[in-house]
């Protein structure tokens, strides 16, 4: 009992200098976001004591027009998560109960489209956008991100499908419910934590891609990973509006995760992630 | 309705024979229980019934018609399945009525026979309820009242006990019982719980390897078991196995005629003695003598295990003899005594193959 209590104590312990690693960035980039100018480019890091200001936020808003890039990357990333969530769902039934594709080594094989480091294919994506007029508009990056997402979340969903009871789909079938009414009145529901986490996985890596958004947007459709990287020029780094941006970035995904922490959990435990 | 399933063969694709040509033939009203141990096919038969599988060969008639090709949902049957399968997210009510609006029905008729159901399984105060929210009894009933809602022609159940305790498995099974009864309608019940199988059914299927071995009423199944297998796996404690020989038609064990069994030709072959069927005495009054090594009390009877003296070999199987011995009568371990068999309750079977020769 002792030993336990004394392992338990040494896990928070460790948990906690886990937590503060990783949250020290974080931590360092919010502060950064709010402390003058002057105070980021003293040469003795100032943490605690100082008047927060807004400015960095100001010019994020007005220098490097973060209104219009935070709205196209919430058009790029929302509607290609939602194209990507409504493909894979039934995708992802398909190869686990239909046996369409099924097994480990069809899985694997589309997976492995997301192991493919983008480098290799963004030229072509950029010839391709150019030659059919595409570049700089937001259904450039909505379809390479869909290209993207669509293998990966086809794969976690399966994992998360294959977890679900069989016997409640074929109680469906008896009552005589067809396919498309199992699909979404009987797993859809039962799924739904692990869609939401899959939705989750997929919007966040798209809202955090920069090489896809820096080749195919130009002015108009800059999401903010790549309008982040204006704030560094030749000559200077803006510290402040760098970190403001990044701030920008980091609260939807922070807000997204404390809303649905349960569900995603859920979703870890229950899915092919545990 | 009459159920029949004619040369029925599953194959899985792993190459498994999980289903070996089966024909069996339910009589309209009948509850038949699919018995055998895990992995003998029994539940893959009643998947095929249901249309969840489909057979590599062979038909499957339901009154008459030919629904080998038809879809589960069009089959008119119910299913009960060993983990309830209700809808998680869905109310009770929604559970039960849920065939029945994708049938068309209007809600409040649904609403209204959903309360009559639920009335007679005497859940209609969980109806607004989801299945998280009951205990395994309560989840077993919103279960049953599922099937019986559609009026099915037939009722598949799958194990739908053995996830419940001892005392609600034994109050459901009565229930099951009454409602077979009251309604009478064709039960196909997959069970591996050999108590389940004779207290519930008008006939046993026993199964085993893909195979059916003796098809029968209970009385039947328990005191003619057509094979060794049969007669080990009904019975709790087990039958016990004795060595003999068969000759001139004559049964005999350690020099003793035991039963005259019809078939002929002289063979070796294998005793079957029920632990109820075997009398205890004094030593030397019986056909062998033995040491009672431990007792087991089951309530109204002890089973004493006796240890055999001086016959080398006597035992087919085990070690010991199980014997029924009543409450009342004083057995202890360590005990010297007599043992004998009530002759004409004997089962003798082919050594060789397992197969009955007594009738």
């Amino acid at each position: 009992m002792k030993r336990r209590s004394i392992n338990s104590r040494a896990m928070n312990v460790l948990a906690f200098a886990v937590v503060i690693v990783w949250l020290a960035p974080v931590a360092w980039v919010m502060l950064t976001s709010i402390k003058p100018t002057m105070l980021i480019n003293s040469a003795e890091p100032t943490f605690f004591f100082f008047t927060p200001t807004t400015e960095h936020y100001i010019e994020v808003f007005t220098r490097f027009r973060f209104g219009d890039v935070i709205v196209n990357s919430l058009i790029t990333v929302g509607v290609s998560t939602l194209i990507v969530m409504i493909l894979a769902f039934p995708a992802a039934y398909a190869v686990s109960r239909m046996g369409l594709m099924s097994g480990d080594f069809w899985a694997l094989t589309v997976l492995s489209l997301r192991f493919m480091p983008g480098v290799v294919v963004v030229l072509p994506y950029f010839k391709m956008a150019n030659s059919v007029g595409l570049l700089d508009t937001h259904l450039a990056l909505i379809v390479v991100y869909v290209a993207f997402g669509l293998p990966f979340a086809v794969w976690i969903l399966r994992g998360f499908l294959l977890d679900l009871p069989r016997e409640v789909e074929e109680a469906g079938r008896l009552d005589g419910f067809g396919w498309l009414r199992i699909l979404f009145f009987l797993v859809l529901p039962m799924a739904a934590p692990g869609i939401a986490v899959t939705a989750i996985f997929t919007f966040v890596f798209s809202w955090n891609e920069y090489l896809f958004a820096l080749f195919l947007t130009l002015q108009k459709v800059t999401t903010i990973p790549v309008a982040l990287q204006k704030t560094i020029d030749v000559y200077n780094v803006l510290w402040g509006s760098l970190s403001a941006g990044a701030a920008i970035q980091l609260l939807p995904m922070i807000a997204v995760v404390f809303l649905l922490q349960k569900h995603i959990a859920r979703g870890l435990a229950l899915g092919a992630v545990k | 309705m009459t159920v029949s399933l004619r040369n029925l063969v599953k194959r899985f694709a792993d190459g498994t024979v999980a289903v070996k040509g089966i024909d069996l033939e339910i009589a309209d009203g009948e509850f038949l229980t699919l018995l055998g141990p895990s992995g003998c096919g029994k539940t893959t038969t009643l998947r095929l019934v249901a249309g969840l599988e489909e057979p590599e060969e062979g038909s499957i008639h339901i009154g008459g018609r030919d629904v080998t090709a038809v879809d589960p949902g069009d089959r008119n049957i119910a299913m009960v399945f060993q983990s309830y399968a209700l809808y998680p997210h869905m109310t009770v009510l929604q559970n039960m009525t849920a065939s029945l609006r994708v049938a068309g029905m209007p809600k409040a008729a649904a609403d209204e026979k959903a309360g009559v159901t639920a009335r007679s399984l005497g859940i209609e105060h969980l109806l607004h309820r989801k299945p998280a929210k009951l205990s395994g009894g309560e989840r077993q009933r919103v279960a049953l009242g599922r099937a019986m809602i559609r009026n099915p022609i037939c009722y598949l159940m799958d194990e739908p006990l053995s996830n419940l305790d001892l005392k609600l498995r034994e109050h459901m099974r009565t229930e099951i019982k009454r409602l077979h009864q009251k309604y009478k309608v064709t039960t196909i019940y997959v069970t591996h719980d050999q108590t389940e199988a004779l207290v519930l059914s008008d006939r046993v299927a026993v199964m085993n390897k893909g195979e059916i071995l003796q098809v029968a009423d209970p009385v039947t199944i328990y005191e003619r078991p057509a094979t060794t297998f049969v007669a080990d796996f009904v019975g709790s404690p087990s039958i016990n196995f004795l060595k003999g020989d068969l000759r001139s038609g004559v049964a005999t064990v350690a020099g003793r005629v035991l039963k005259v069994a019809r078939a002929g030709g002289d063979r070796p072959v294998t005793l079957g003695i029920r632990p109820e069927d075997i009398v205890l005495g004094p030593t030397g009054s019986g056909i062998f003598d033995g040491a009672v090594a431990f007792v087991e009390v089951y309530g109204s009877v002890v089973i004493a295990f006796i240890e055999p003296k001086d016959v080398g070999g006597l035992l087919a199987r085990r070690e010991f003899v199980a014997a029924a011995v009543d409450i009342h009568e004083p057995i202890a371990a360590g005990d010297a005594v007599g043992v004998r068999f009530r002759d004409d309750r004997i089962s003798v079977f082919d050594a060789g193959d397992g197969t009955a020769l007594s009738c």
